[in-house]
C-alpha cells in the first residue's frame, strides 16, 4: 500500500522553462493554426499538467519545445530554458547546440511504447548510445549505467534485458525502458506525452508511481501531457487546460478542480465518468419508472422495472454456460507440443431482457473473445450459448442466421468498423437486406433515414461516406447499423474507448437513451471501470479468461471482494485532487502473465498480495458470497 | 538462430526437387531430339546413340540416373560440344558470369543505396526530383536497349572503351554498367521509399529527442530497418542479374554461362540446358537462404 | 411515416483518388502520351502506304525520309520501319495486356482463396507459391519457347504464369488484413453470406491495390516479351515486336542507327508511361499516404 504524492514544491522555486506567445501553424490549402499565443512556465521540481482533448495542440506544444516539429510547421514565440544560470532560447537554437540540451537536460517520453523504441536494436544498444553521446562513457560503463537505471524503474533482471529486443517485452515493460532511457542523463525537465494512455490501468498506476518516485529523487520537473483528468488530479501541482490550440484555464490543480473558472473546464470535468459516482443505469431505472408513470406509459414501465435485473425470476434473454474458447497458436518449434491459448475459460452468466451487463478487464482477459463467441463469429467454442431459449451451437447455419437479427454488435474502432467504399446508407441498410428482403430500396432508405435522425445524425448523411465523419459520428453510424433490425441484444465491444471524453459522454448518453426507449439488453465491454459502472446494472470482472467477480455495479465498486477487483478500482484515478491525494492504494506487482502459460490454481495468484499455498494448488470456483459471486479462496471483505 | 538456419535450409529441398522434376519433364516431352538432323540416320546408329546416352531406358530410370549423377557433381556430357562434359562447360562459363554479375550487384547496391538515401533526406527537393526521374528512366529502359546505345556512344563514337570481348578491366566497364543500371534504379527507388517511411517512424523521433546528431540517427537507427526491403529485393535482383547477363553476354560477346545457355537452347542441347537451369536454380536457392539469414539479422521480430 | 430525404452524394474514396491523380502532372502527362501511342498503334494501317512485309527493293537501309514516306527509314531488306514499329507495338501491348490478364485471373483467384480460407489451405497454397518463386523462371520460359516453338499464345501463358505469383501474394496479404477488419465482422454479425461479404466488402477494397499492381505488371510483361524477342525466341517473322526490332537494329547500329533508335524509343516511352501511371495510381490509391495529409 502506498500513498500517491508528496507536498508540492515551493512557489519560490526558480522558473526552469518558460514559453511565451507560442504559435504553431501549418500552411496548406487552408492554414491550420495548431497552437495560438500560448504562454506558460514550469518551475524546477514541479509537475505541470497540460490537458486537453485530441486536436487541442498539447502534443504540438511539447514537440515545439523539443525542436521536433516537422519542417512544414511555422513556429513563432519564445521558449526559454535555464541551462545552469543562463537562459537559452530553444526555438532559434541551431540543431547542433540543441542536441547538447535534448536528451540531456530535457528528455521526452512518448505515448506508444510499442513504436517509440527501435525494434531493430537491442535495449542495451539504444540506451548506451545516449550515454556514449552525452556523457562520453565507454561502451562497458554505459551498459553498467543502463542496467542501474533499469533497476531504478524496477525492470526485473536488468542485465539480461539489455540484450533483448523491444518486441520480446510487454507494453508496460517497454514504457519503463522508455522512462529509464529518458532519465539516463538525469534531466532537469521530463516531458511525458500521454505516457500511460496505451497501457492497462493497473500498469498505468505502477508507471505513474515510479515516475513520481524518481521525480522526487532526482528533483526534476515534469511536464505531463494527458487527456485524463484523473491522472492530472493524482499527479500534477498545476494544470493548464487547452482547447483548439488556445489556453482555456490554468492554475493550481486543487483550485481548478474545485472551482473551475472556464466553461470548457467545467464541461470537461462534468463529462468525465467518475468511478465514485453511483450507477446511472440503476438510478435511472428508479427515476425512469416514475417518469414513465407520469407520462402514463405504465405498460413499458412495468416491463422495464421488472426485467432490468433478475430480481424476480424471468426467462433470461441470453444464457451462457461454461463457455470455453481455445485458440491453437501452433508449435514453438518442430516436435514441441502445440500451444493452446485459453482465451475464455469457463464463463457462465445470464442476461435478462433490458438489462445491461458490464464486462471489465485488462487486455488479454478474453472479454472481446467472449463477445465474438456469443455473437457466433468464432469457428468453434465449447459450452452453451442460448438466445431466447434456443441453444445456438445446436442450430443449423440458417437458423443461426435467423437469430442474428436479435443480437447485434458495435465495435471499438469507429472508422475500421465501417466499409470505406460504401455509403452510410448502404452500410446501415445492409442487415435489412438480409433480414427484410421484401423491402424495396426506397423503403430501406426510409428506415435508415429515420434511424439516422434517432442516433443524432441527419437523414441526408445516408448519401455520404464514412471518412467524411468524425469518430463520434462514425460510432453513431455503427450504432444505427446495430439497431436497424430492432434487435433485443446489442453487444458493445469497447464502443467509447477510442473517443474523446466529451464525445464519449454523448455516445454513452445515446446508448442509455436508446436502451430505455427500445428495451434493449446490452453487454457493455470496456477496460474503463468508471464508464462500466455508470452504464451497467451488473458488472462482471474478468482476468485471464476467467470471471473473478460478478455483482451489482454499485456493490462491486463500493465493496469489492476479489483482490483483483480491489486493485482495479484502486488503479483508476479519480478526477478530484482532494480524494486522490489521500487514497490508500493496493498496487499490483508485475504484468499480466501470458495467457499461453497461465499460472496453476488461481490465475491471479502471481500478482495477488494475499496469495497462499492453497491458491497455487486449487482453482477457486465462482461462488455466491454476500451480494456477489466471487472466485477467490480469500475474499477481501464479505 | 541455428535451428532457424537449419529449417530454412531444409525448406529449400522441395523447391529443388520440383525444379529438377519440372525441367527434366519439360525436356523429355519436348519435340525434337538432339540428333534430329536433315540426314536420315540409319536406325541402328540411332539406337546405339540412344543407348549410349541412356535415352532407351524408362523415364523414371533416366531421372534416377540423372539425380545420382548430380549428387556426384556430374551433369553428363554435352550433346553439342561433344568433347566436353556439361560440368566442364559450366566450370568455364560461370567464373566469367560471376565476375560480371558480382561486380554489377555490388555497384547496384552501393550506388542504389546511397542515391536512395540522399533523395530521402532531401525529400521533394530539386535533387530528389532529378535523381528519381533518372531512376525512373533507368527502370524504363531495358538493358538490351541501353547496352547497344552505350556501345554506340562510348565505343563506336567516342572510342573510349572497347565494345566487347574479355581481357583487360576496361572491357568490363560497359557490360557491368549496362547490367547494373536498371538494378541501381530499382534499389535507389526502394531505398528512398523505405528510408522516408523509417524516418517518419516514432522511434526516429525518440532518437531525435535523445539529442543524437543526424548522421548517427541515419547510420545507427534508420539504416538497418530501411535495408529490410532491399534485402527482400536481393532475391529477385539476383535472378534479374542472372537473366540480364544472358543478354549482356550476347551483346558484348562475353563467353559466360548465359551465352552457353542460349546456344544450348537453340541447339536443343538437353544436358547443357538442364545443367545450367539446375545450376542456377541451386544458386538462387542458396542465395535466398542467405537472404533469409540476413533478413533475420536485420529484423529480430521475423519468425519463420 | 416520414418522407424520404434526398441529399447530395458524398465524396467516395474513388473521387478523392481521381482528384489526387489529376493533380499529379507526371502521371497525367504519361496517361496522355500513352493514349497517343495506343491510338498510333491502332491506326497504323491508315498512316502509311506500306505494309508490314512489303519490301522496297530500291530503298534498302535508307535513313528516315519524308520524300519516300519512309518516316523511320527502312531495314536491311527494305521494309518500312514506321509501319513495323507500330505493328510491333501492337504485339508488345497485346502481350502486355493479355499476359497481365492471365496473371490477374490466376493471382486473384489463388490469393483470395488462400487468404479467405486461411489455416491449412492457406499454408499449402502459399507454400506452392514459395516453391515456384525460387525457380529460375526466365530459363523455364526460354525452354518452353525452344521446345514448343515460338508461339505467341505460349508467350501469354508463360509470362502470365510467372507474374501471377506476385499478384497472388499481394491479394492474399490484402485479403488477410481485410478479413480481420471490424466491418467484415459486423457484416457477418449482420447475417451477410460469405459470397456477399467477398463481393460487397472484400473485392471493392482490393481493387485499388490490384489496379496499381496491374499498371506496374504490364510494363514488366512487355519487358519479358521484348527480352525473349531480343534473344530470337519471341514472335516469328513476318510479325515483329519492339524487342525483335531492337534486336535487328542492334545488329546494324553502326551503319543504320535509326533501325535501333525508333523502336527503342517507343519501347522505353511505353515502359516509362506505365511506370509513371503506376506510381501516380499508387500515390492516389494508397490509404497510408491519405492519412498523412
Amino acid at each position: 500500500m502506498q500513498t500517491a504524492r508528496q507536498p508540492s514544491p515551493q512557489a519560490s522555486d526558480p522558473t526552469l522553462l518558460s514559453v511565451t506567445d507560442l504559435s504553431i501553424s501549418y500552411r496548406g490549402e487552408q492554414t491550420v493554426q495548431a497552437v495560438r499565443d500560448l504562454s506558460f512556465y514550469v518551475r524546477a521540481g514541479e509537475t505541470l499538467g497540460l490537458v486537453g482533448e485530441s486536436g487541442s495542440g498539447k502534443t504540438q506544444t511539447a514537440l515545439a519545445i523539443m525542436g521536433l516539429l516537422p519542417e512544414t510547421a511555422r513556429v513563432s514565440g519564445r521558449v526559454t530554458f535555464m541551462v545552469g544560470q543562463q537562459a537559452s532560447e530553444l526555438l532559434s537554437m541551431p540543431q547542433q547546440q540543441l542536441n547538447t540540451i535534448r536528451g540531456r537536460a530535457i528528455s521526452m517520453i512518448f505515448q506508444d511504447p510499442m513504436t517509440a523504441l527501435n525494434p531493430h536494436l537491442t535495449i542495451g544498444r539504444q540506451m548506451a548510445r545516449v550515454l556514449e553521446r552525452h556523457r562520453r562513457l565507454s561502451r562497458q560503463a554505459a551498459y553498467a549505467e543502463a542496467a542501474q537505471m533499469l533497476d531504478a524503474v524496477r525492470v526485473p533482471e536488468a542485465r539480461a534485458r539489455l540484450k533483448q529486443y523491444p518486441h520480446e517485452m510487454s507494453g508496460g515493460m517497454r514504457q519503463r525502458i522508455m522512462i529509464a532511457t529518458a532519465l539516463l542523463c538525469r534531466p532537469e525537465l521530463l516531458i511525458a506525452d500521454e505516457p500511460t494512455t496505451a497501457l492497462d490501468v493497473t500498469v498505468q498506476a505502477q508507471i505513474l508511481n515510479i515516475m513520481a518516485e524518481l521525480q522526487r529523487e532526482m528533483g526534476m520537473a515534469l511536464l505531463l501531457i494527458t487527456h485524463d483528468m484523473g491522472v492530472v488530479a493524482a499527479n500534477c501541482d498545476r494544470v493548464l487546460v487547452m482547447r483548439d490550440g488556445v489556453e482555456r484555464e490554468s492554475g493550481e490543480v486543487t483550485q481548478v478542480f474545485s472551482a473551475p473558472a472556464d466553461q470548457y473546464t467545467r464541461d470537461l470535468l462534468a463529462a468525465v465518468p467518475r468511478l465514485d459516482a453511483k450507477s446511472r443505469a440503476v438510478a435511472g431505472d428508479a427515476l425512469g419508472g416514475e417518469d414513465d408513470c407520469n407520462e402514463g406509459e405504465s405498460e413499458r414501465s412495468d416491463r422495464t422495472r421488472n426485467t432490468i435485473r433478475p430480481r424476480q425470476p424471468t426467462r433470461p434473454l441470453l444464457t451462457v454456460d461454461d463457455l470455453r474458447v481455445t485458440f491453437d497458436v501452433g508449435r514453438e518449434r518442430w516436435f514441441s507440443p502445440r500451444r493452446l491459448l485459453k482465451a475464455v475459460d469457463g464463463v457462465s452468466f445470464e442476461l435478462a431482457p433490458g438489462e445491461t451487463l458490464g464486462v471489465v478487464g485488462e487486455s488479454g482477459c478474453g472479454k472481446s473473445t467472449l463477445a465474438r463467441a456469443v455473437l457466433q463469429l468464432l469457428d468453434g467454442y465449447a459450452g452453451r450459448v442460448s438466445l431466447l431459449g434456443d441453444e445456438l451451437g445446436h442450430l443449423s447455419a440458417a437458423a443461426v442466421k435467423a437469430h442474428r437479427q436479435h443480437m447485434q454488435v458495435v465495435f471499438q474502432d469507429p472508422l475500421a468498423s465501417l466499409n470505406p467504399r460504401m455509403t452510410v446508407g448502404d452500410i446501415v441498410a445492409e442487415p435489412l437486406q438480409t433480414f427484410s428482403p421484401q423491402l424495396s430500396r426506397t423503403e430501406r432508405l426510409q428506415q435508415v433515414q429515420q434511424l439516422l435522425a434517432k442516433v443524432g445524425l441527419k437523414p441526408e448523411h445516408a448519401f455520404r461516406y464514412p471518412h467524411e465523419f468524425s469518430g463520434g459520428q462514425c460510432q453513431r453510424i455503427g450504432i444505427a447499423r446495430a439497431l436497424i433490425c430492432e434487435p433485443q441484444l446489442v453487444i458493445c465491444d469497447e464502443p467509447v474507448s477510442a473517443l474523446d471524453v466529451s464525445v464519449q459522454a454523448q455516445v454513452i448518453e445515446l446508448l442509455m437513451g436508446l436502451q430505455k426507449e427500445l428495451g434493449l439488453a446490452l453487454i457493455f465491454i470496456a477496460h474503463d471501470l468508471a464508464v462500466v459502472r455508470q452504464i451497467s446494472h451488473r458488472v462482471m470482472v474478468m482476468y485471464l479468461g476467467r470471471v473473478v467477480e460478478l455483482t451489482d455495479s454499485d456493490t462491486l465498486v463500493e465493496s469489492p471482494q476479489h483482490p483483483y477487483t480491489r486493485a482495479l478500482i484502486d488503479a483508476v484515478p479519480i478526477p478530484d485532487p482532494a480524494i486522490e491525494r489521500n487514497r490508500e492504494r493496493l498496487l499490483l506487482r508485475g504484468d499480466i502473465p501470458s495467457p499461453l502459460n497461465p499460472p496453476s490454481g488461481c490465475v491471479f495468484r502471481t500478482r495477488c498480495p494475499l496469495a497462499q499455498q492453497r491458491c497455487t494448488d486449487e482453482q477457486p470456483q465462482l461462488l455466491p458470497s454476500g451480494n456477489a459471486h466471487v472466485a477467490c479462496h480469500f475474499p477481501v471483505s464479505s | 538462430m541455428l535451428s532457424f538456419a537449419f529449417r530454412r535450409f531444409l525448406s529449400g529441398i522441395p523447391t529443388l526437387l520440383v525444379l529438377l522434376a519440372l525441367s527434366f519433364a519439360l525436356i523429355r516431352v519436348a519435340p525434337g531430339g538432339p540428333f534430329d538432323t536433315e540426314k536420315q540416320v540409319p536406325p541402328e546408329i540411332q539406337e546405339r546413340l540412344n543407348a549410349a546416352y541412356h535415352l532407351d531406358e524408362p523415364l523414371w530410370m533416366q531421372f534416377g540416373r540423372y539425380l545420382g549423377n548430380l549428387m556426384r557433381g556430374d551433369f553428363g556430357p554435352s550433346f553439342q560440344y561433344k568433347d566436353y562434359t556439361v560440368t566442364e562447360l559450366i566450370g568455364a562459363g560461370f567464373p566469367v558470369s560471376l565476375q560480371l554479375g558480382g561486380l554489377a550487384m555490388l555497384l547496384a547496391l552501393l550506388a542504389g543505396i546511397s542515391i536512395g538515401t540522399t533523395a530521402a533526406l532531401k525529400q521533394n527537393s530539386r535533387t530528389d526530383h532529378v535523381v528519381m526521374g533518372m531512376a525512373m528512366t533507368g527502370i524504363s529502359i531495358p538493358n538490351f536497349v541501353l547496352a547497344p546505345l552505350l556501345v554506340l556512344l562510348f565505343a563506336v563514337t567516342l572510342r573510349w572503351l572497347p565494345a566487347g570481348g574479355l581481357g583487360e578491366w576496361r572491357s568490363l566497364v560497359l557490360p557491368v554498367i549496362s547490367l547494373a543500371l536498371p538494378q541501381i534504379a530499382y534499389v535507389a527507388r526502394l531505398t528512398r521509399g523505405s528510408m522516408i517511411e523509417v524516418l517518419r517512424s516514432d522511434f526516429i523521433r525518440t532518437a531525435r529527442a535523445q539529442g543524437l546528431p543526424t548522421l548517427e540517427i541515419i547510420v545507427g537507427h534508420a539504416l538497418k530497418p530501411a535495408l529490410v526491403p532491399i534485402v527482400s529485393y536481393l532475391g529477385p535482383a539476383t535472378a534479374g542479374i542472372i537473366t540480364g547477363s544472358v543478354v549482356i553476354e550476347q551483346i558484348f560477346g562475353v563467353p559466360g554461362l548465359g551465352r552457353f545457355f542460349v546456344q544450348g537452347a537453340l541447339n536443343r542441347d538437353y544436358t547443357l540446358v538442364m545443367g545450367v537451369v539446375v545450376f542456377y536454380g541451386v544458386l538462387i536457392i542458396v542465395f535466398n537462404f542467405l537472404v533469409d539469414l540476413a533478413y533475420r539479422w536485420l529484423d529480430p521480430r521475423v519468425q519463420l | 411515416m416520414s418522407t424520404l430525404v434526398t441529399g447530395q452524394t458524398g465524396r467516395s474514396l474513388w473521387d478523392d483518388a481521381r482528384d489526387t491523380l489529376k493533380k499529379n502532372r507526371a502521371a497525367m502527362t504519361a496517361i496522355a502520351l500513352m493514349g497517343f501511342i495506343v491510338l498510333l498503334v491502332l491506326a497504323a494501317p491508315l498512316l502509311s502506304p506500306y505494309s508490314i512485309d512489303s519490301t522496297d527493293w530500291e530503298r534498302i537501309s535508307i535513313p528516315p525520309s519524308f520524300a519516300t514516306s519512309h518516316w523511320f527509314g527502312t531495314d536491311d531488306v527494305g521494309r518500312d520501319l514506321f509501319i513495323r514499329t507500330l505493328y510491333g507495338g501492337r504485339i508488345s501491348l497485346l502481350v502486355g495486356l493479355a499476359a497481365t490478364a492471365v496473371s490477374l485471373l490466376i493471382g486473384i483467384a489463388w490469393g483470395a482463396t488462400a487468404g479467405y480460407a486461411g489455416g491449412k489451405v492457406d499454408q499449402v497454397m502459399m507454400r506452392i507459391v514459395d516453391v515456384l518463386y525460387a525457380m529460375p523462371f526466365m530459363f523455364v520460359v526460354i525452354l518452353l519457347m525452344v521446345f514448343f516453338g515460338r508461339n505467341i499464345f505460349l508467350i501469354f501463358v508463360a509470362v502470365g504464369a510467372i507474374n501471377w505469383l506476385d499478384m497472388a501474394r499481394i491479394v492474399r496479404g490484402q485479403t488477410l488484413s481485410l478479413k480481420k477488419k471490424e466491418f467484415i465482422e459486423a457484416a457477418r454479425a449482420g447475417g451477410v453470406s460469405p459470397a456477399n461479404i467477398v463481393r460487397r466488402h472484400i473485392v471493392p477494397n482490393l481493387l485499388g491495390v490490384v489496379a496499381v499492381y496491374v499498371t506496374l505488371t504490364i510494363p514488366q510483361v512487355i519487358l519479358v516479351e521484348s527480352f525473349l524477342s531480343f534473344l530470337g525466341l519471341g514472335v516469328q517473322e513476318p510479325m515483329t515486336s519492339w524487342g525483335a526490332l531492337v534486336n535487328d537494329g542492334a545488329q546494324v547500329m553502326e551503319t543504320a542507327p535509326w533501325a535501333l533508335v525508333f523502336p527503342a524509343v517507343f519501347l522505353a516511352l511505353t515502359l516509362f508511361c506505365f511506370n509513371f501511371i503506376g506510381d501516380g495510381l499508387r500515390d492516389a490509391l494508397d490509404p497510408r499516404d491519405r492519412r498523412d495529409s
